[in-house]
């Protein structure tokens, strides 16, 4: 479990306080830009200094760990790319967290990237994912992944992160993706925590999802 | 010339373009003051290029490492006005501020003062290339490597393997500069004779006649390199 208690944050005027955040399965932090999502989550994966308050995982304090120590998977808003092959790219983090790829890879379906050497912008982000993985994070830190991705990406990516066991922090402002991920729905409004709520529409909105799936429904006509 | 499979047009646009450019510019010098190529110009060509090298070989480095720290920080943005300073000042300026370290090393007039004049007027372009491209990859790279664990020079590897281009780029933008350096020469190494003191002082002994060969060398040669940064910043963008 990551616990984020009495987190401050003070950028000149503007500040963002968390009194306490527990994020047990699939958190998602929904709110407008601006709100402070993406520095709430900088600040948990210790890539900006908080004015006060602890980050917490599992039960030990991390808050004054470094970035690269910090036992968190982070993707970051829009689509990173590294140059190198996916397959290169799955073997180079996997030595480096003295973990195997194929497994994990199997597991999620993507056997798929390791035989291309373009990805497109979603199949970027699935391997991004993957890699995180291969870290074996305590916790997950998903900055809009889905932002700029089309739908049909879109659903890829939304399915992985809805198959994840791994608690995860999912910061978005779009509340369909929120309703479809979502065991809990944390609404931020500048800078302060609404409140958090269960997500008890999940069901009814996985049903209607297939609804919007134009792309497949019009396929079948 | 080939992208993506088809000639790129733009590329031999600006090599057209180019070509008409040089014949413009070295004309009316052919014409008024004729081209009496001189056999120790080209010497002199080569002990210049040598020492651009050896310049650009301590200055790629350090490029790299400064570019690097610069991009993702907001100090950089502080920061990098205190490198470019000697872009925006005259060079002779620049030999007046390089003198006194000159002259305590007693280094006048040798090939090491040529080197640290070199190394001090193109570092500025090294570091702006290099910074650029960096932040033009953007942060979250950055950000994505360090929460992975990656740190200090496989952080900076990654980078290089990203921005192959860019290295290349840096090390052609700032050999140039460094070759074609004059006014930092005029205060702290007139010797070893480099190209600009070659062309300063035949032009002041002989005359305009005596440099128009040497000039229109320089140009095409500045025109060729300009055309590879060119086909390098195609083959980053695309």
């Amino acid at each position: 479990m990551l616990e984020i208690r009495n987190l401050v944050i003070v950028r000149g005027s503007w500040r963002l306080e968390i009194e306490l955040l527990r994020v047990r399965s699939k958190t998602v932090l929904l709110g407008r830009n601006g709100a402070g999502k993406s520095t709430l989550l900088k600040a948990i994966m210790g890539l900006i200094r908080p004015a006060e308050g602890k980050i917490v995982v599992n039960g030990r304090d991390i808050s004054d760990l470094a970035v690269e120590d910090r036992p968190l998977g982070y993707i970051p808003q829009g689509v990173v790319r590294l140059a190198m092959t996916p397959r290169d790219q799955l073997e180079y983090f996997s030595k480096l967290h003295g973990t195997d790829y194929k497994p994990l890879i199997s597991k999620l379906g993507l056997e798929d990237l390791l035989r291309k050497r373009n990805l497109s912008v979603g199949e970027s982000q699935l391997l991004a994912i993957a890699t995180v993985l291969l870290k074996n994070p305590e916790a997950l830190l998903m900055d809009e992944p889905c932002a700029n991705l089309d739908w049909l990406n879109k659903k890829l990516v939304l399915n992985l992160v809805k198959s994840l066991e791994t608690p995860i922090l999912y910061v978005t402002h779009d509340p369909l993706e929120a309703l479809l991920i979502a065991d809990e729905i944390a609404l931020l409004e500048d800078g302060r925590l609404r409140g958090v709520y269960p997500n008890e529409w999940r069901e009814k909105v996985r049903r209607d999802f297939e609804l919007y799936d134009l792309y497949e429904r019009l396929k079948t006509r | 010339m080939v992208c993506g499979g088809a000639v790129d047009r733009i590329l031999l646009l600006a090599v057209a373009v180019s070509m008409a450019y040089f014949i413009l510019l070295s004309l009316p010098a052919v014409i008024v003051f004729g081209a009496t190529p001189s056999p120790s110009f080209f010497w002199i060509v080569a002990s210049t290029a040598t020492y651009a090298t050896v310049s650009s070989l301590i200055v790629l480095p350090i490029s790299f490492i400064l570019g690097f720290a610069l991009a993702f920080r907001a100090s950089g943005s502080y920061i990098m006005p205190l490198i470019l300073f000697s872009t925006a000042i005259p060079h002779t300026a620049l030999g007046v501020l390089l003198a006194p370290t000159v002259f305590s090393l007693k280094i006048t007039d040798t090939a090491a003062a040529v080197v640290l004049g070199m190394f001090v007027v193109s570092l500025p372009i090294g570091v702006g290339v290099m910074r650029a491209s960096f932040a033009a990859q953007g942060v979250e790279l950055e950000e994505f490597l360090r929460s992975m664990g990656v740190r200090g020079v496989r952080l900076q590897w990654f980078y290089l393997r990203a921005s192959p281009t860019s290295v290349i780029l840096a090390a052609l933008l700032s050999w140039f500069r460094a070759f074609s350096e004059l006014g930092v020469f005029l205060i702290v190494a007139q010797r070893p004779q480099t190209v600009g003191i070659y062309i300063f002082e035949e032009f002041l002994k002989n005359g305009p006649t005596a440099v128009v060969s040497a000039s229109l060398v320089l140009l095409a040669v500045a025109i060729v390199l300009t055309l590879v940064a060119v086909m390098l910043e195609r083959a980053r963008n695309p």
